[in-house]
């Protein structure tokens, strides 16, 4: 058999409540001084960290050094931080402010150019993937292109966060500061686009595509 | 755990199955074989099989492209931050505070045996020994060739090997999971997040949730743990010092991590037989003009290893040639030779080095 194009690998992203009591316990340490726990804080979420703002910002180099400051703070002041209901999504959160302020800082430097967005976020979907490497002749997958080229950045987030970082929502609508209707809506929206028009079409289309989806196979 | 269970499933509309973790987790193959739930739920309700179809194509249409992914710099990097915050005023700070650093470290093993986090066992030679004079410990020792059949209060399976003894505590399960090994033993752990499942043996330390793997630690001086399936921890015990990051290894599938006792010294391999990933049985191997990226990209799927090489510089060569039965290695081999290049296994990696093709 053939693949789609090329065979995309995904990350092990197990559900984030999984580690959650070892987490609390984690930071307990941390914020107790323990050089070792903090070792096992890092090598566990700065992956996924380092994952998420590149998606924010496509210059590993400035996110590792996001990091780093972040983490260095966060052991500096280890004793006046609070405890944290979710570790993970704390993280992501402070990233993503670190990321969003250590940008708009360096743009007084630079030159004012086109920099007139603020915000991009870039995530590709295993469909669109096969979309855009395969000659799409179907009236109803090319819909389905433009539906999907449609998702505003702030939906792919929502869903990059849901789905690949299996949050929930109260966790994501802190990380985005947006409310939580908002992101639930975000998602429904997203889904939605994909409910319509291309099931049917899709089911025949795209035959090698399901070839290792049929339900009950694994 | 099994709140899913609870769920009215038969309400779910479409996006409430593409949301639902449990249901994801079986259309991604991240359920345990065992886990039938699903299988039977749709027997119970056949009406609703497109409706699950439909899910499941949603889930697997929406996975998010790997983005960045670079463990070597990402490891780099946690060293950096660790360095950055090891610095001396820092240490001057913890010697003037001994008192509390003691009272912090009685907490930090409390909360160890409380929650059990990652390589956070801080005493484990010292348990060891007191499991040595305690009454209340099994013993079952293997004094025949044939491998002895044990099965655990928790359904863990072992097959202890000849000359080989194993203890268990008879608290064993209540809130850790705990045995030493003296020998040889292959482990078939239930997975149970809350509770991982430590093996002691002869100053190494494995930590595992819920996998498949092999100890071996005939040897006074060598233990090698070997891992079939799922993820496994190992570091060396060190009494009354901290478990230190460099100290402890992740082994995957086909990885194997071998202990020198007297070099204190710790490295990661791959097994002897690399085993195909039952899961990834469909991945073709038959190759006409194939891109060898493409080749190499199917051989780290089917066996689940990483191979490193550089991409670029493979990108005009090719591979004709059908891999079938032969080991990972002789694959390995015939690759190499194709394209005039070297392979070598670094840290548990497969790295090719190559000069690139016309």
């Amino acid at each position: 058999m053939t693949h789609l194009g090329k065979p995309i690998k995904f990350l092990d992203n197990l559900p984030s409540q999984m580690g959650n009591d070892e987490d609390q316990a984690l930071w307990l340490l941390v914020k107790e001084g323990d050089q070792a726990s903090f070792g096992i804080l890092l090598e566990r979420y700065y992956p996924v960290l380092m994952n998420y703002g590149v998606r924010i910002k496509d210059d590993p180099e400035f996110i590792k050094d996001c990091l780093h400051d972040l983490f260095v703070e966060i052991w500096n002041r280890r004793y006046q931080l609070d405890s944290v209901h979710n570790l993970k999504s704390y993280l992501l959160a402070s990233l993503r402010r670190r990321v969003i302020r250590e940008s708009k800082r360096l743009r007084w430097f630079k030159e004012a150019r086109e920099l007139n967005d603020d915000y991009h976020f870039e995530v590709q979907f295993t469909i669109e993937h096969y979309l855009i490497n395969n000659e799409i002749k179907h009236e109803s997958l090319k819909k389905l292109k433009v539906n999907l080229d449609r998702l505003t950045k702030r939906q792919r987030e929502v869903i990059y966060l849901r789905f690949y970082q299996e949050l929930d929502y109260d966790e994501i609508s802190k990380i985005m500061e947006i409310n939580r209707h908002s992101a639930v809506n975000l998602i429904y929206e997203a889904l939605k686009l994909l409910r319509k028009n291309w099931f049917l079409a899709s089911m025949s289309v795209l035959p090698e595509f399901i070839f290792n989806m049929t339900l009950g196979s694994y | 755990m099994d709140d899913h269970i609870m769920k009215a499933y038969d309400l779910f509309q479409l996006e409430d199955f593409v949301q639902d973790i449990y249901f994801r987790q079986w259309v991604l193959g991240q359920l345990e074989p065992e886990d039938e739930f699903w299988t039977n739920w749709q027997k119970k309700y056949p009406e609703k099989k497109g409706l699950l179809e439909q899910a499941a194509l949603v889930i697997k249409t929406f996975q998010c492209d790997p983005g960045y992914v670079n463990p070597q710099a990402d490891a780099e990097s946690i060293n950096s931050i660790m360095a950055a915050i090891n610095l001396p005023a820092e240490r001057k700070l913890w010697v003037r505070n001994w008192l509390s650093v003691a009272a912090v470290t009685l907490l930090a093993v409390g909360l160890s045996f409380l929650l059990l986090t990652d390589g956070k066992d801080r005493q484990p030679t010292y348990l060891v020994d007191s499991w040595k004079t305690d009454a209340g410990v099994k013993n079952y020792e293997n004094t025949a060739q044939d491998p002895m059949y044990v099965l655990l209060s928790d359904g863990s399976e072992i097959w202890l090997q000849k000359a080989s003894s194993l203890r268990v505590d008879e608290s064993f399960g209540q809130s850790v999971r705990k045995v030493i090994l003296e020998g040889a033993a292959e482990f078939k752990v239930q997975r149970d997040v809350k509770r991982p499942f430590y093996v002691y043996a002869n100053g190494l330390t494995t930590k595992v949730l819920g996998t498949t793997f092999k100890v071996v630690s005939y040897d006074q001086d060598k233990v090698s743990v070997s891992v079939s399936s799922g993820k496994v921890t190992v570091y060396q015990d060190k009494p009354n010092k901290e478990i230190e990051l460099s100290d402890e290894l992740i082994l995957k599938p086909n990885q194997q991590a071998i202990f020198f006792k007297t070099e204190k010294k710790l490295v990661k391999t791959l097994v002897e037989k690399p085993l195909r990933m039952p899961e990834e049985l469909n991945i073709s191997s038959i190759y006409n003009e194939s891109p060898m990226n493409q080749v190499l990209k199917d051989l780290e799927m089917a066996y689940g290893v990483t191979i490193l090489y550089d991409e670029d510089l493979l990108k005009k060569c090719n591979l004709t040639a059908t891999l079938s039965s032969e080991s990972l290695y002789d694959k390995l081999e015939l690759i190499c030779e194709t394209i005039h290049a070297k392979y070598q296994i670094v840290d548990g990696q497969i790295l090719i080095t190559a000069r690139g093709c016309i």
